[in-house]
């Protein structure tokens, strides 16, 4: 792709200003710095070292979470990204599609769902509360070892580990040529891979890696559920209390964390993007190891807290329709949610590639991943501060009665923007730079090559992107909790209450209809994107080559 | 560790007879359907010899090749080396303990080794001692004329050392059986010349089993002893003995 001209970098950096200017009405509301870091005085004695304590307890938590389920996430990830590159075949078949589809069923079931699933396993009498209630006179009651920082980063592991095989299975693809089977010659495939094959795809490991941390490290759900004091849950707890000057302050250690890693990872990703069709890929067997890894991955991340689900569900004697029936409007609420968001951001992602459909968009992707990343609360604090704001002027005014659902949108869609913006850029990247030279040699200016050539080829991407917000949306938790409009709870809070009360049947009833959801809704993506590759012309079978 | 030990056990040992046998391998495509590339191929190499495998695009000369090295599993027939079986359709020794080396087409060098590093990750795995080791690496570099170029990065080199580098790396180890393909494609005639002549007196001095797969007819005159043809995954003309005019 080309280097973007001044006044279009410009006009980047601005929309990246832009989306990150709300986040500054936060520090305006109640509380402030102080109350966050305790350093006001409440007149009870040692109050603010405990509160300043408590914060670098829970910063340190978070870092150690970030790291341990990133560690845990490359080991499955890397070998299990190797297998998808030679399971996947040379071109996008129907068999490449559904294997990534099934590669993503872990990252795509929310992350309380996966709770479930756990807990249901491991600590099947363990009701989340009680444990945060000690009873006097009474020694604490053991958690075991799944309330721990080990883990919540095992289940987040579980869950993210695909973003690392997602990132680096083009990377690895490429990798499987002449120079890989060179090595082959004089060493073992275990050495030829870490010696050879690793190396070159470092910057996809990278930045794997990096996201992985990013949203392991601010993760609020699994570690509010495992009772996990983390910054996420410190910042939660501020903004439930209203201080949302309290919740900014406090994610402030997180955020330049977040800034820093968000910058190294748009830099490492921006030169490791894929490419079209790797000419030199051979059909080496990756060996039984990988395969192992990348089946125990999905069983791990999907189908085990699907099954355990299941049969803690069918173990109640319930009729069905108390185990399905308690959560089922609260769903339908997010489904319709979710689809809006889903929608608002084809539309963005339309407007990125008819806007800039030659150039990168780097300064918006650091500032969407940024909001990717930062805790929900905090943003959420934002855009409530917003909310209020607008309220006051617009009361009384029809649009004052649509302003929450309108402000729990869109932090729903600034919120999960990065994704839109990474696979369109993605798209338009694996482009051929001579169909829209070509386009441009034939008279058609920047819009009409974006509208007739580079829009109709990436709509795979799209429709990934959509589907993902779609999935990502449906499953978020902080800041559906705090402003989803009155009357209406979102399926993912609902069943967070639930499971912060005990796991009985219906918690296990919606955890499996969510589960259903998002395969459903990523198999229909897959089914969608094979027939848009036909239609395209794209989905060429793998080449036998070399003969 | 095996391909260590095998190479040691043959260590001071350069001849080597390749004998291959009813080979037949069928590639599929999703599209084409699976296609018959090798039928029944069958030849043999005697110690020390050079065979040149001419052929047109498509006839299965670098699927044969890939086969004979361990890249690719045969569907029946079998190769042995030295009468050790090493390819069939249910043994299939790895490409490591094989002790063969390949020069590809697009000689697959490693993009983030340096010319010295190629040669160190090749001899690493022989089990030869640290200085055994370092003592191969400056031979190879000194014989191929790349000595001073071994800080460099693929990347940092000409067409002409490139070819050089490969044919080092395939040299630097005992090799037993030295497989070519097409490997002086892009290079224009007075590199080629050099790089030839360098191949063409090692390949001598070291007695080496050799099969080259070339069109050109210059490459087959100063390598090859005899040559054979491959035509639609079938061995059509029976070793016809070049005739060296130089």
């Amino acid at each position: 792709m080309r280097q973007p001209s001044k006044i279009d970098h410009a006009l980047h950096v601005l929309l990246a200003l832009a989306l990150l200017a709300p986040l500054l009405i936060a520090f305006a509301g109640q509380g402030g710095f102080a109350d966050a870091f305790g350093s006001y005085e409440s007149g009870e004695p040692g109050f603010a070292a405990a509160r300043k304590a408590a914060l670098v307890a829970a910063t340190g938590r978070s870092l150690l979470v970030g790291i341990l389920a990133t560690g845990m996430a490359l080991l499955i990830g890397i070998p299990a990204g190797w297998a998808l590159s030679e399971k996947s075949g040379g071109g996008l078949s129907r068999k490449a599609v559904l294997l990534l589809v099934v590669t993503a069923l872990p990252l795509a079931l929310p992350a309380s769902v996966s709770v479930s699933g756990w807990v249901g396993l491991f600590a099947p009498a363990g009701v989340a509360s009680r444990f945060n209630v000690p009873i006097p006179g009474f020694a604490p009651e053991s958690r075991g070892w799944l309330f721990s920082e080990f883990g919540a980063a095992l289940v987040l592991a579980s869950s993210l580990w695909p973003i690392i095989a997602l990132e680096t299975w083009p990377g690895f693809r490429r990798s499987r040529n002449e120079a890989y089977e060179a090595a082959l010659l004089y060493s073992s495939r275990g050495r030829s891979f870490l010696r050879i094959v690793l190396p070159q795809v470092a910057g996809e490991i990278a930045a794997g890696a990096l996201l992985v941390f990013l949203f392991s490290s601010t993760d609020f759900s699994v570690s509010s559920l495992l009772l996990v004091r983390t910054l996420p849950t410190e910042v939660h707890d501020a903004l439930m209390l209203g201080k949302t000057a309290s919740a900014a302050w406090a994610s402030m250690p997180l955020l330049l964390l977040i800034g820093i890693v968000a910058w190294l990872s748009v830099r490492v990703t921006r030169d490791n993007l894929p490419q079209d069709s790797p000419r030199d890929t051979r059909e080496m067997p990756s060996g039984l190891i990988p395969l192992s890894v990348l089946s125990a991955g999905i069983l791990l991340g999907f189908v085990l807290p699907m099954a355990v689900c299941f049969v803690q569900a069918q173990n109640t004697n319930k009729p069905l329709s108390v185990v399905f029936g308690a959560g089922t409007e609260a769903l339908g609420s997010s489904l319709r949610i979710a689809a809006a968001v889903a929608v608002i951001s084809i539309i963005a992602a339309i407007a990125r590639t008819v806007l800039w459909p030659e150039t990168r968009t780097r300064p918006i992707n650091i500032a969407s991943l940024f909001l990717l990343a930062i805790p929900g609360s905090f943003l959420a604090a934002a855009l409530l501060a917003i909310e209020l704001a607008l309220s006051g002027t617009l009361n009384g005014t029809a649009l004052a009665t649509a302003l929450p659902a309108a402000t729990f949108a869109a932090a729903l869609v600034i919120r999960f923007l990065y994704i839109p913006l990474r696979l369109v850029e993605e798209g338009l990247a694996a482009l051929d730079p001579d169909l829209l030279d070509a386009a441009a040699l034939a008279g058609h200016g920047r819009l009409s090559r974006a509208v007739s050539i580079a829009l109709p080829l990436i709509l795979p991407h799209i429709l990934a992107a959509s589907a993902l917000v779609f999935i990502f949306a449906l499953g978020e938790v902080p800041m559906s909790s705090r402003l989803a409009p009155p009357g209406l709870v979102p399926a993912t809070v609902w069943l967070f209450q639930q499971q912060h009360m005990g796991y009985d049947e219906a918690v296990f009833g919606l955890s499996l209809l969510l589960g259903g959801v998002v395969a459903g809704v990523l198999l229909l993506c897959g089914t969608a994107a094979l027939i848009i590759l036909k239609w395209t012309d794209r989905a060429r079978a793998p080449v036998v080559e070399g003969l | 560790m095996h391909a260590r030990r095998w190479l040691k056990d043959f260590e001071g040992t350069v001849l080597s007879r390749l004998d291959v046998h009813e080979i037949e391998k069928t590639l599929s495509g999703a599209q084409a359907g699976a296609s018959a590339v090798l039928r029944a191929v069958t030849f043999s190499i005697s110690d020390g010899e050079c065979l040149g495998l001419k052929g047109s695009t498509g006839s299965g000369k670098t699927t044969l090749l890939r086969i004979i090295a361990g890249l690719l599993a045969p569907d029946s027939g079998e190769i042995l080396l030295d009468d050790r079986l090493i390819s069939s359709a249910k043994t299939q020794l790895p490409p490591a303990q094989r002790g063969i080396a390949l020069v590809f087409q697009s000689l697959g060098l490693w993009p983030h080794l340096t010319v010295k590093g190629h040669l160190d990750f090749v001899l690493s795995a022989t089990g030869l001692s640290r200085a055994e080791q370092e003592a191969h690496c400056a031979n190879a570099l000194e014989t191929f004329l790349i000595r001073d170029l071994a800080s460099r990065y693929p990347a940092q080199l000409s067409g002409g050392e490139r070819h050089l580098l490969a044919l080092a790396r395939a040299f630097c180890t005992q090799t037993r059986l030295l497989l070519l393909d097409e490997p002086f494609t892009g290079l224009d005639s007075g590199l080629k010349s050099r790089v030839l002549e360098t191949l063409a007196q090692e390949r001598l001095r070291r007695n080496l089993t050799t099969l080259l797969v070339t069109h050109n007819d210059d490459e087959m005159r100063c390598l090859c002893d005899r040559v054979e043809h491959l035509s639609e995954g079938h061995i059509v003309t029976r070793s016809r003995k070049v005739q060296n005019t130089e």
